[in-house]
């Protein structure tokens, strides 16, 4: 079990996190927030990259940087830009970090097969990587995280760059993993992590805002979801009195999503909320600034 | 509501002891001493993989056969009273360009994080590189000096090969420190620079006591200072061995 308690980082004046407490047990926990939200920090905090400025994190009781060895033996990290040696194969630099990460080359080499199969690259085995697509790297970057049977598996963005099929694929194996060990996964997508995060982990102003099932966040805003049908023209007032969740054009006619607090009117339907209108009113302020 | 009692047998002295050593022998990890660390290190990782950078080998041997060279061309260019000067000086040249060829490779290039994470981080790596190159180094700076002392009467082959090793793991401390204190470019860039400036100036300026020094203390004196230096070296390394990531990303 991991204990994140009472951690903040600072980098000079910036503050990236601030006073954070949370626990972690076997199960897939989703980390979802917006780009600049604090996510890679805590992540890179939890692969022992970075130190906390103040706080501590504990694996099984024990200060995570002080287990050193021995807690990195059980970590499986894929960070945000996976690098790579161009000219090596997967084959050639799965074998090179089984070796740092103190594998056997003859156990390295059954698991290297196992994996590549199990991210649909085994065809690719032996070509060098500098002929690979965005996707095709991503695999070889989770392949690499689980060469050691990680009992903690910590990926940052892991989905970027793969399509809706290798996502697909993705997830299951995800699911599958996260059955007998810790599985935490960064992400500012929310579909890579609604239906397979046991729990879902929200920071906004560097500070924890959510950590509960996806149907507990989802419960924070009941009876607040509507969708109606509006004219074009109507819009730019509507987006005034409500907050707005999507749009899409319909036969000349706006369908529209939006959370309302207070009194609705006859012509909304109220809608079951959904992670993704949690997500998008919780950083309303944020990602109207990336806009 | 009945209360459970737990009752505590009485354990004899004996039983006490020997169920002490199981929790200390199960919850205590054994500390492992440095060369058993970089044994098991060699053993689990290999020289293949600790030197897997084929631009790192293509590199080394272009720096050997320069060196050999200098070392063969020197004498035709100088005066044979300023060799040692020069010994003292290019000594470390070969294992501070290897291990800064290697320091800012493995840490600038982007497969940094994915190495960091692993068993055997970066750092741990950059050290055992350091151990070997500084043996590399030593064996290649006898082989450079024996030359020497061959060709020319008026070098003395123990006195050049102490102050070669001298001033090889000398700066290896520097460049350790250096790396300790604040593990970015400029500081180890800066060190280098350092080092071979302050030898040129003190060389060239004539300066006494630099000269004395490298000429005429006893050789005794010379093989103790060498052995309090490696002493430090090897220190050195075991911290940067087991070097943790305190401050943050490598900047």
């Amino acid at each position: 079990m991991i204990v994140v308690k009472d951690v903040s980082k600072q980098y000079g004046d910036f503050t990236a996190l601030q006073n954070v407490d949370l626990e972690f047990g076997n199960g897939l926990y989703g980390l979802l927030a917006p780009n600049g939200a604090g996510k890679t920090t805590l992540i890179k905090m939890l692969a022992t990259l970075i130190s906390p400025t103040k706080g501590e994190i504990f694996y099984n009781g024990k200060n995570i940087n002080d287990m050193d060895d021995q807690y990195r033996e059980r970590l499986g990290y894929l960070p945000q830009q996976f690098g790579y040696y161009k000219n090596y194969s997967p084959k050639q630099y799965l074998l090179y970090l089984a070796a740092l990460k103190g594998i056997g080359k003859k156990e390295a080499l059954n698991k290297i097969d196992e994996l590549l199969e199990k991210v649909a690259l085994s065809d690719v085995v032996n070509k060098k990587m500098k002929k690979f697509s965005g996707g095709m790297i991503q695999r070889v970057g989770i392949a690499q995280a689980l060469l050691n049977d990680p009992e903690i598996l910590i990926l940052d963005e892991p989905t970027a760059g793969l399509d809706p099929k290798e996502r697909a694929r993705f997830r299951h194996l995800l699911t599958d993993l996260a059955r007998d060990r810790l599985v935490i996964i960064s992400t500012h997508i929310v579909s890579d992590i609604e239906s397979i995060a046991n729990e879902i982990i929200m920071i906004r102003n560097k500070q924890l805002l959510y950590k509960d099932s996806v149907a507990d966040i989802c419960a924070t805003l009941n009876g607040c979801v509507f969708e109606t049908t509006i004219d074009y023209g109507q819009l730019e007032d509507f987006r005034k009195n409500n907050i707005l969740l999507s749009e899409k054009q319909e036969y000349g006619q706006m369908t529209v999503r939006f959370i309302h607090k207070g009194n609705s009117e006859d012509e909304w339907t109220s809608v079951p909320p959904q992670l993704e209108d949690v997500f998008l009113y919780e950083y309303r302020d944020e990602l109207e600034g990336e806009n | 509501m009945n209360k459970e009692r737990f009752k505590v047998p009485d354990l004899d002295e004996q039983t006490i002891r020997i169920q002490i050593d199981k929790i200390v022998s199960v919850g205590v990890k054994p500390k492992q001493s440095f060369p058993s660390y970089l044994k098991s290190m060699m053993q689990q990782v290999g020289l293949r993989h600790i030197f897997s950078d084929r631009l790192e080998i293509t590199f080394i041997t272009l720096l050997v056969t320069m060196m050999i060279g200098l070392m063969v061309l020197l004498p035709y260019y100088s005066e044979i009273h300023d060799m040692y000067g020069y010994i003292f000086l290019l000594s470390p040249i070969l294992f501070l360009v290897l291990s800064i060829f290697t320091y800012v490779r493995k840490t600038q290039n982007h497969t940094y994080d994915v190495e960091m994470a692993c068993k055997y981080n970066v750092y741990q790596i950059i050290a055992f590189r350091m151990l070997v190159f500084s043996v590399f180094s030593i064996v290649l700076n006898m082989i450079a000096v024996a030359i020497l002392a061959i060709q020319y009467d008026e070098i003395q082959f123990m006195r050049a090969f102490l102050l070669s090793i001298t001033a090889l793991f000398l700066f290896s401390i520097l460049l350790l420190f250096a790396l300790m204190k604040r593990r970015t470019t400029v500081i180890v860039v800066s060190t280098v620079i350092g080092w071979t400036l302050g030898n040129l100036v003190l060389q060239s300026m004539n300066v006494n006591l630099y000269n004395d020094l490298l000429m005429k203390t006893p050789i005794v004196v010379n093989a103790v200072v060498l052995l309090v230096i490696v002493i430090t070296y090897v220190w050195y390394l075991k911290k940067l061995l087991q070097f943790k990531q305190r401050e943050g990303v490598f900047e």
